[in-house]
C-alpha cells in the first residue's frame, strides 16, 4: 500500500495518544465500562500489563515489515486471505469509530440536546470526519497538534480546579476489591486498546524515531490514566458511580472563584477528540479498502462514511443497544485478535524480515 | 466548513426561546403533602409593564409557586402551565427540601436534580427549620426570600467554622458510602423587627440512611468542621472564666487519625488536630510580661477545652451511631481488614470505639495589639 504522505513519530503519537484519551474520558460504568476504582492504582498497573503485552505483535510486526501493513503482507500469500483481512480491519475501524460516534451522540442527546433530533449533527459531523479522512494523514496530523495542545490544556485545567476539593478518604485503599475484580477492570481497560491495531497501519508512513515515540506514548498514556482517575475518585467519590459520564459530571463539580461549571470545556476535548479519533479510523479504513478493493479513495471514504453514520445511529437507539455493542466481549475480542492474534500470524508464517 | 455548515442549517435558532419567555428557577423547596409533594419554585420575576415613561424594573426580585405532584418530576412539570414559561432549571442556585420531608427520606426528591440535563450537580442543599414554603415565603410578612440571599448565606457559612455547606453531589456521595452519616445545614429565616428576613443557619442535620435523626448545634458543627479539616474560615470564643470568653479566628485546621486495634478488639481513634489561631479579642488585656505569660496559658486552654470538646463531640456521635465524621472511612483506608468486619455492622460497631483526642494550638497573630 504505497502512500506518499508521511508523519513524524511524535505526530503519530499524540494520535495515537489522543485517541486513546478519548475512550478513557468517554467511560461510562452505566454503559457496560469497567470502573477504575478503589484498587485503581492496582488496576492501572495491571492495565498497564496488559496494553504493554498487546502491543509486543505490533511492535514487533513494525519492526519486522518496516514498509508494509497485515494485508499487504498477506496480499503475496493470498489475494483472497488478504480481502478478508482487509473486510476485517476496515470493520474493527469502522466499528470502533461508530462506538465512539454513537457514544457522542448519547451524550448530546442525554446532557446537551435532550430534546432536539440530532441525526443531522450527527451525519455532518461524520461527514466532516470524512473529509478530513480524505486530506490525508498530515491534514490529521497537523489539525491533532492545535487540538492536542487544546485537550491537553483543558483537561488539565479541569483537574486543577476540583483539585481544592480532593480528599484522601474518597479513595479507597489497594486490593480492597478481588483479585479477580482487578483484573477484570484491567483486562476491559486493554481491550479498548484499538490503538494497537491502528499503530499496524500507520507505523509505515511514519519518519522518525518510532520505538521512543512508542514509550513516550505508553508512559504518557500511563500517566494520564493515573491522574484522571485518581481525581476522579480523590474528588467525586461514590458519586461517580451513580453517573452516566463520570468524567463529565466531574467538570460540571469543577468551580474556582470566577469560573464554574467547566462543562463546555469537557464537551469542547469531547468533540475536539471524537474528530480526530473518527477520522483517523475512516483514513485507515479508506485506505485498507481502497487498495484491497481497487476501489477510489473518495468512493471508499464514501462507503466509510455511510457505514459510521448508520452504525452510530443503530447503536444509539438507546442505551440497551449501545451496552451491548461497547460490551468488553465485542470490543475486547476484536481488539486482541486485529491487535494481537493475526499480527503473531503473519509473525509467525512470514517468516523472515522483508525488505524493499 | 463545519462552523459554516453549522450556521446556515441548525445554529440553534430554530424554536429559539428569548430570555424573558424562559422561567429562570432560583430555588426549589421541596415538602411533602399526605400523597406526594409539595413544591415552592422561586424564578426570577422577569416581568416588566410599561408605563408612561416606558418598561420599568419589576417590583419583586423573585416570583414564587406552588406545585404539587406525585413526584417531584411531576409537580415541577406543572410548572409551564402555571407560569405560562419554559422553566430553565441551570440557574437553580439551591434546593431546600422541608423539615418534615427531611424526615421522611431524601433519595425520592434529590433524584431529578441529578438527572435532569439542565440540574448540575454543584448547587447547594439544604434542610429548613420549617417548612421549604414558609422559608422562601416568609409567612410573617408575606414576602419572598430571595434564593439568591440563602445561596449565599449557605455558601458563607460553610466556609466557617460553624456550618456546613453541601453541593447535592457532596449529599450523595455520602448517602452512598456504606458507613457515612450524611449531613445538611438547617436554613431558617426568623423576621426582624422590622420585618426584614434574615437567613441563619444555626444548625446541622445529621441523618441516617437518607432520613433526618438529629441536628446538632453550631458549636458542635464546629468541631465535626475541624476533624473534618473542612475549616476555611470562622471564629471560637473560649468559654473559661479565667480568661472572660477570649475568642479566636482559625488561620488553619489540620487533623490526623491514626487507627489501631487494641488488645480486647476494640477499635482506637487517635486524633491529631493542629490548629492555627489569630487573637481578635481578649477581655481584659493588659500590657507587660504578665500577658505574655497570658497567652501561653490562652494556647495551654484551648488546647484543652479544644481536645475535650472535639471528644466529646465525637462520642456523642458515636454513641448514637452517626458517622458523620468518616470514621468509617478513615478504618477503610487504614486498617481495610477490620473494615471488611464491621462494615456491615458499623453502626453498632461504632458504639463501642475508643477515640482521643490531642490538640495542639498555636497562637499566630494578636491583631493589631502587641499582645
Amino acid at each position: 500500500m504505497a502512500q506518499k504522505a508521511k508523519i513524524g513519530a511524535g505526530q503519530l503519537f499524540s494520535l495515537l495518544f489522543i485517541c486513546r484519551m478519548l475512550t478513557t474520558v468517554t467511560f461510562s460504568p452505566a454503559l457496560g465500562d469497567g470502573y477504575l476504582d478503589g484498587n485503581f492504582f492496582i488496576n492501572i498497573l495491571f492495565a498497564c500489563f496488559f496494553i504493554i503485552f498487546l502491543c509486543v505483535p505490533s511492535a514487533l510486526f513494525a519492526g519486522r515489515f518496516k514498509t508494509e501493513d497485515p494485508v499487504s503482507v498477506l496480499e503475496e500469500k493470498s489475494k483472497s486471505l488478504s480481502a478478508s483481512l482487509a473486510l476485517f480491519y476496515s470493520f474493527v475501524f469502522l466499528f470502533f469509530a461508530s462506538v465512539s460516534v454513537s457514544r457522542f451522540f448519547i451524550f448530546l442527546t442525554s446532557v446537551i440536546f435532550p430534546e432536539k433530533n440530532m441525526n443531522i449533527l450527527l451525519v455532518i459531523s461524520v461527514l466532516l470526519c470524512a473529509y478530513c479522512a480524505f486530506l490525508g494523514i498530515e491534514a490529521i496530523a497537523r489539525g491533532n497538534a492545535l487540538l492536542l495542545v487544546i485537550t491537553l490544556t483543558g483537561t488539565a485545567v479541569i483537574l486543577f480546579f476540583v483539585s481544592k476539593d480532593f480528599d484522601i478518604y474518597n479513595l479507597e485503599p489497594p486490593f480492597y476489591e478481588s483479585f479477580s475484580s482487578s483484573l477484570k477492570s484491567a483486562l476491559w481497560a486493554a481491550g479498548r486498546t484499538v490503538e494497537a491495531s491502528a499503530f499496524l497501519f500507520l507505523f509505515k508512513m511514519t519518519n522518525g524515531k518510532i520505538k521512543k515515540g512508542f514509550f513516550i506514548c505508553l508512559s504518557s498514556f500511563f500517566v494520564s490514566l493515573s491522574l484522571l482517575f485518581l481525581f476522579l475518585n480523590g474528588v467525586s467519590g461514590e458519586f461517580a458511580k451513580t453517573q452516566l459520564f463520570p468524567f463529565y459530571s466531574l467538570a460540571v463539580i469543577a468551580s474556582f472563584p470566577f469560573f464554574e461549571r467547566l462543562d463546555a470545556v469537557a464537551t469542547a476535548v469531547w468533540i475536539f477528540s471524537i474528530l480526530i479519533k473518527c477520522s483517523l479510523f475512516l483514513f485507515i479504513s479508506g485506505e485498507i479498502i481502497s487498495h484491497s478493493f481497487k476501489m477510489k479513495r473518495k468512493t471508499a471514504l464514501l462507503i466509510c462514511f455511510a457505514v459510521i453514520s448508520i452504525a452510530s445511529l443503530l447503536f444509539s437507539v438507546n442505551l440497551s443497544v449501545h451496552r451491548a455493542v461497547s460490551s468488553s466481549l465485542i470490543t475486547g475480542t476484536l481488539t486482541v485478535l486485529s491487535a494481537f492474534i493475526v499480527p503473531s500470524i503473519l509473525l509467525i508464517t512470514r517468516g523472515r524480515r522483508r525488505e524493499i | 466548513m463545519f462552523f459554516l455548515l453549522i450556521s446556515f442549517l441548525f445554529s440553534g435558532c430554530e424554536r429559539s426561546f428569548d430570555i424573558n419567555e424562559r422561567l429562570i428557577v432560583q430555588g426549589v423547596g421541596i415538602d411533602s403533602t399526605e400523597d406526594g409533594f409539595e413544591i415552592t419554585v422561586q424564578a426570577l420575576n422577569t416581568d416588566t409593564y410599561s408605563g408612561i415613561g416606558g418598561a420599568k424594573v419589576p417590583e419583586t426580585l423573585v416570583k414564587n409557586y406552588f406545585l404539587t405532584g406525585k413526584t417531584v418530576a411531576d409537580a415541577l412539570s406543572k410548572l409551564t402551565l402555571t407560569a405560562g414559561s419554559r422553566p430553565l432549571f441551570t440557574h437553580t442556585r439551591i434546593v431546600l427540601i422541608g423539615f418534615e420531608q427531611a424526615k421522611r427520606g431524601l433519595n425520592e426528591v434529590i433524584d431529578f436534580f441529578t438527572r435532569d440535563s439542565n440540574c448540575h450537580s454543584g448547587l447547594f442543599t439544604a434542610v429548613c427549620s420549617k417548612t421549604a414554603r414558609e422559608t422562601l415565603v416568609s409567612n410573617e410578612n408575606k414576602e419572598s426570600v430571595p434564593a439568591v440571599e440563602i445561596e449565599n448565606a449557605v455558601e458563607t457559612a460553610g466556609k466557617s467554622a460553624a456550618a456546613q455547606s453541601v453541593h447535592i453531589y457532596e449529599l450523595i456521595k455520602m448517602f452512598r458510602e456504606k458507613t457515612t452519616a450524611a449531613y445538611l445545614p438547617v436554613v431558617s429565616v426568623p423576621s426582624g423587627k422590622n420585618g426584614e428576613n434574615n437567613v441563619i443557619i444555626e444548625k446541622t442535620a445529621v441523618f441516617k440512611g437518607d432520613r433526618l435523626f438529629c441536628c446538632i448545634s453550631s458549636e458542635d458543627t464546629k468541631y465535626l468542621s475541624v476533624f473534618t479539616n473542612s475549616v476555611k474560615d470562622g471564629s471560637y470564643s473560649l468559654e473559661n472564666s479565667a480568661f472572660s470568653n477570649a475568642s479566636f479566628d482559625f488561620y488553619s485546621s489540620k487533623s490526623r487519625t491514626d487507627v489501631f486495634v487494641d488488645e480486647n478488639g476494640v477499635i482506637n481513634f487517635d486524633v491529631k488536630l493542629r490548629i492555627v489561631f489569630d487573637c481578635i479579642e481578649i477581655p481584659d488585656s493588659q500590657n507587660g510580661e504578665e500577658e505574655k505569660n497570658r497567652l501561653s496559658s490562652l494556647q495551654k486552654a484551648l488546647e484543652k477545652e479544644l481536645s475535650e470538646r472535639t471528644e466529646r463531640f465525637l462520642y456523642k456521635m458515636s454513641l448514637q451511631g452517626t458517622d458523620c465524621m468518616r470514621l468509617g472511612r478513615i478504618l477503610l483506608n487504614k486498617k481495610q481488614n477490620v473494615y471488611k468486619l464491621c462494615e456491615k455492622d458499623w453502626e453498632n460497631t461504632l458504639k463501642n470505639v475508643k477515640i482521643t483526642v490531642v490538640s495542639r494550638v498555636t497562637l499566630r497573630r494578636t491583631g493589631q495589639q502587641g499582645n
